[in-house]
């Protein structure tokens, strides 16, 4: 072990959340958390974009007093993203931890956001990590690092984007303890509006009627309907004084399509509305 | 001519009984202004107006000196032309406008300027009125706007103002008027049974109720002039929605209050404020909340009516307001003819949307039945419940909707049945099982429930009848159709028995489908709009393969070789590279694919629209990918006829008559399997592609008239596909036979196949299963 104790202390600082963040909790979420975390379990978060599943996880690291280390997937994140690889440096190569190895060191949470847009080779990496052997081989390196008591594993997924080719396989997903998240019932959605975007109840509920309403508009083509984090969006925006639909245009109508019909039957509801 | 030759002109076009006193010499002087040729063009066309509306003729004579500004004498055919138009598409008002600017509107609307038209609205609203709806809604064109509750009609074009803004929003509220029809439940105004206000009005009027199916017909037709208790019943619904527009969407509330007032300041009063139709008109200037109308309406309508506004006012207490209002007005001096109402009202039409949910309502036991019977198992439900009344047999679908329809005032004699509902609402009871309801199907039963209060007991039966059993079959040979394609194939025959083929068992005939009508094909794009959108670009992002790339500037892993080669660059003191990284890029399918269709007799209905959708789905997406495929259908009775249809080659282009044979593809005869799978792969073989795929699109089980059956016809797909497997061709199979699961493993192999088991899913799963294999 050549890597020097002081930029994982670093990292673990970096990481920390120090100021409660914000949430409404949808249901038992944070006690099922509680539960698989004092247990060594991992977590399947669920649920489409914007409904809460990252700052879920912040009010987990908050209250658990851990360090997070979030890694956002994409198509091209492969093994070597996330464990870590050897860089040439000036001839020599030098290996460097990836997020993940980084978190299983310190003890930290590791949260990789919409996991099954990362590359299939991945889930190879978690499965040991997400039994209970709680280890993570460095096939590199030929390392093999024991996951200590504090390292939490946490996967989100949308199973709304991609029902087949996305899909998490059943023998990744079965290891897992699942929290499904959705759109909050209307009130909570419409006190986490307010509250987020500070304004008063009122156009926070006519943010949450917005929202409903695309939400209907999958079958005429809208892949997804606003979700909260784009009414709070829209929130702020009308809270920093700009006019109502100009900021709901720019948050929420711009934003969901280009498609210039929906975009104008989105604008109808817009100023329907407001 | 003078004043008095040009009224006796008039007075020989017009019969004078239609003239007021002194009112012909008041048009005939705003004529005698004129130049004498342009006076006997407006006299001329005088006959080509007046069968169609007196009152049109009046507007037009009163304001020829506008029109032949604008069009002069030799163009004055157009304009008037366009006021018939206007009349015809929505009477008086419509023309109106038209009228009173001596056409200066419509020729800007010639021009392209003006006009909030359906055609160029309807992609705008109808994905607003989905959006308000939350759930999907046909919007068509219509004479005026109007709902079933499943479709919106909108009118063809709304021309009250001059500017398009101001039309525009009129025809936003039209279509939010008629989405507010839908939300407040205009069309469901039955009050809970045991009301006495149906029998009170019977006493009242010494009426009874009538038969049609439609319950508000019925509840007009109790009043001795049902029309004008429709046309209350309409204007209090309309109260109802136009109370709620404030409230649930305050910005076109906001908007519509300077376009209303300015509408109705503009709006013609008629003649008799004391009449019905003066009534009828200041009420309607409350609703909309013009003002002053307060003071117009007298204190018992307005105690009728406010309550109405409250959001907790139902559909069923606007009925009984028509109850109240109705002697009011029925005293009311008639003898004006009815304002034509404003376009943003729509009309009411009850029979429609009473068909609409009768229609729905029977799709909803068809998905019940279809959904349930798979989760029951029918031994234990028909042993012990001897209730199933026709067993085994399938069950006559208009009998039950008769059954629900004979009496529309109450629903008592809809058999809930105790033991269907037993408070548990996650749970019915089926027979003898208590069936807990998927979570697919909650929505649906909830939906029941709504309509009819329960879930009735000729459900369960039809789940009972039907629980477990296919759909029924074809029984008797047909006559083959469609064109040769080619020469009949022969093809050998897997015999299990002796573990031996029969050598030149069968022939497969290669036939032309004949090109149907694509409305089918345009339907279906229309109605899968969105879902396609996302299959497209799902299917987009396929268009790749993956291959590694070596001597990249940045990559996964280092390239070796080239690394190597860097350093020793170095040492050699020669420029160094610093491309030494493998990147794994993507590109490049090679797949030809063959879609073999099940055309056997019991994909009858929902099974077989259900496969033409997939396919036009399928293929306007594959169009997307690049792929060589082929689609044929198959069908067939005996050895001898196993028929092929030809849809699309491998490297035939996707176009019109493809698409036209999609739509023509319909049920035929039975399903002999083996013959076309070894046709199709002889054709796969042939065709150059990296990867070879054989997806089969079927219904059931492989079947014939003759011997293929049950082992032996399992056997001999089986051995289809191994050869084909053999071949290097993968088959996959997209089932539909919730029994599938005993057989299809065995044929195709654990992971080469998929049940679906609702027919609705197909469309969308087909397009989406292909991905998945593809990628």
């Amino acid at each position: 072990m050549t890597e020097p104790e002081e930029p994982l202390a670093q990292m673990a600082a970096d990481h920390l959340i120090t100021d409660e963040p914000y949430y409404l909790p949808q249901g038992t979420e944070l006690e099922i958390a509680r539960a698989a975390d004092r247990n060594g379990l991992p977590l399947l978060l669920k649920g489409p974009t914007g409904c809460g599943k990252t700052r879920f996880m912040l009010r987990l690291a908050w209250e658990l007093r851990r360090p997070l280390v979030s890694v956002s997937c994409h198509d091209d994140l492969s093994t070597g993203d996330l464990v870590g690889r050897y860089l040439i440096r000036g001839g020599d190569t030098v290996w460097t931890d990836g997020p993940l190895t980084v978190a299983v060191r310190a003890g930290a949470i590791c949260y990789l956001d919409e996991i099954v847009e990362a590359r299939k080779d991945t889930t190879v990496v978690i499965h040991p990590l997400a039994d209970e052997r709680r280890e993570l081989p460095i096939e590199k390196r030929g390392e093999l690092i024991k996951a200590p008591p504090g390292f939490l594993l946490a996967v989100s997924y949308n199973p709304g984007y991609q029902s087949v080719l996305k899909d998490l396989k059943p023998s990744t997903r079965q290891r897992f303890v699942s929290l499904e998240f959705t759109f909050p019932p209307a009130q909570l959605e419409e006190e986490i509006v307010r509250h987020e975007a500070g304004i008063d109840a009122e156009t926070a509920g006519l943010l949450v009627r917005l929202g409903a309403m695309t939400r209907g508009l999958r079958d005429s083509g809208l892949t997804e309907g606003a979700s909260p984090r784009l009414l709070i969006h829209a929130g702020k925006l009308i809270r920093a004084g700009v006019a109502p639909r100009t900021a709901c245009r720019a948050a929420i109508t711009e934003t969901l399509t280009d498609d210039r019909e929906l975009h104008l039957a989105l604008d109808e509801l817009v100023s329907s509305l407001f | 001519m003078n004043e008095a030759q040009i009224s006796r002109r008039l007075e020989r076009l017009i019969r004078p009984g239609h003239f007021a006193d002194g009112e012909i010499e008041q048009y005939a002087e705003v004529l005698a202004q004129l130049p004498e040729s342009a006076q006997r063009r407006v006299l001329d066309l005088v006959p080509s107006l007046w069968p169609v509306s007196h009152a049109l003729t009046f507007s037009f004579l009163r304001n020829a000196a506008r029109g032949l500004e604008v069009f002069g004498e030799t163009r004055l055919q157009i304009w008037v032309g366009a006021l018939l138009d206007a009349y015809e598409a929505g009477g008086l008002e419509q023309a109106r406008p038209v009228i009173a600017d001596g056409g200066r509107a419509l020729v800007r609307e010639l021009r392209g300027e003006n006009g909030a038209r359906y055609r160029d609205v309807v992609g705008l609203l109808h994905p607003y009125l989905c959006a308000l709806a939350g759930r999907h809604l046909e919007v068509a064109e219509g004479r005026e706007a109007a709902t079933d509750t499943a479709v919106v009609w909108l009118p063809r074009r709304i021309v009250v103002f001059e500017d398009l803004d101001r039309n525009f929003l009129l025809f936003k509220l039209a279509a939010t008027v008629q989405w507010g029809h839908i939300a407040a439940g205009t069309y469901r105004a039955e009050p809970p049974s045991g009301d006495p206000l149906v029998p009170g009005l019977e006493r009242r009027f010494g009426t009874s109720w009538g038969a049609n199916p439609a319950w508000l017909v019925n509840y007009f037709g109790l009043f001795p002039e049902p029309d004008l208790a429709q046309r209350l019943y309409h204007t209090v619904a309309t109260l109802r929605v136009a109370a709620r527009i404030p409230t649930q969407l305050p910005g076109l509330g906001r908007e519509a209050v300077p376009v209303l007032a300015e509408y109705f300041s503009r709006r013609s009063v008629p003649a008799t404020p004391d009449g019905r139709e003066g009534w009828f008109e200041s009420l309607r200037r409350w609703i909309w909340n013009q003002p002053g109308a307060d003071a117009d309406l007298p204190p018992p309508v307005s105690a009728l009516l406010l309550p109405l506004r409250q959001p907790i006012a139902t559909a069923a207490d606007a009925a009984r307001a028509v109850a109240g209002l109705y002697p009011l007005v029925d005293a009311l001096p008639t003898g004006e003819s009815a304002a034509e109402p404003p376009s943003f009202e729509g009309a009411l039409r009850p029979s429609l949307a009473e068909e609409r949910r009768r229609a729905r309502r029977e799709e909803a036991r068809e998905e019940f039945i279809a959904a349930f019977r798979a989760l029951v198992d029918p031994l234990a439900a028909g042993e012990q419940d001897g209730a199933a009344p026709d067993s085994g047999e399938r069950e006559p679908t208009g009998k039950v909707a008769r059954e629900e329809g004979g009496d529309t005032r109450s629903r008592a004699d809809i058999n809930i049945g105790k033991g269907v509902d037993e408070g548990r609402p996650d749970f019915v009871r089926i027979g003898a099982q208590q069936v807990e309801i998927p979570q697919e199907q909650r929505a649906l039963v909830e939906e029941i429930r709504r309509d009819l209060g329960g879930v009735p007991t000729s459900y369960v039966s039809g789940v009972i009848a039907r629980a477990g059993s296919a759909a029924g079959r074809f029984a008797g040979p047909a006559v083959p159709e469609g064109p040769r394609a080619a020469e009949a194939l022969v093809y050998d025959e897997w015999d299990f028995r002796r573990a031996g083929f029969r050598r030149g068992w069968c022939s497969v005939h290669p036939l032309e489908l004949e090109p149907g009508d694509t409305t089918f094909v345009r339907a279906t794009l229309q109605r899968y709009r969105g879902p396609l959108l996302r299959i497209r670009r799902a299917f987009e992002r396929l268009r790749t393969g993956e291959h590694l790339v070596r001597r990249q500037l940045d990559g996964d892993e280092v390239d070796i070789d080239a690394a190597i080669e860097a350093r020793a660059d170095r040492i050699a003191g020669r420029a160094v590279s610093d491309r030494v990284f493998i990147h794994l890029a993507r590109d490049r399918r090679d797949i030809a694919v063959v879609f073999l269709v099940d055309m056997s007799s019991s994909t009858e209905g929902w099974v077989n629209t259900a496969i033409r959708e997939s396919l036009v789905l399928l293929c306007e997406s594959l169009e997307v990918l690049g792929d060589r495929w082929g689609v044929y259908g198959f069908s067939g009775i005996r050895r001898l006829r196993s028929e092929l249809y030809h849809i699309k080659d491998l490297d035939e282009p996707y176009g019109e008559q493809v698409r036209g044979r999609i739509a023509a593809i319909t049920p035929r005869d039975y399903t002999r399997m083996g013959p076309p799978i070894r046709h199709v792969t002889r054709l796969l073989r042939a065709a150059e592609a990296k990867s070879r795929l054989l997806v089969i699109l079927s219904d059931g089980k492989p079947e014939d008239y003759d011997e293929y059956k049950g082992d032996y016809a399992v056997e001999d797909t089986r051995h289809a596909l191994t050869e084909a497997k053999l071949a290097g061709v993968h088959p996959f199979c997209i089932t539909l036979d919730p029994k599938a699961h005993d057989y299809v493993a065995h044929l195709f192999g654990e992971v080469s196949y998929v049940v679906i088991d609702a027919v609705a899913k197909l469309p969308l799963r087909v397009p989406e299963i292909y991905r998945a294999l593809t990628s």
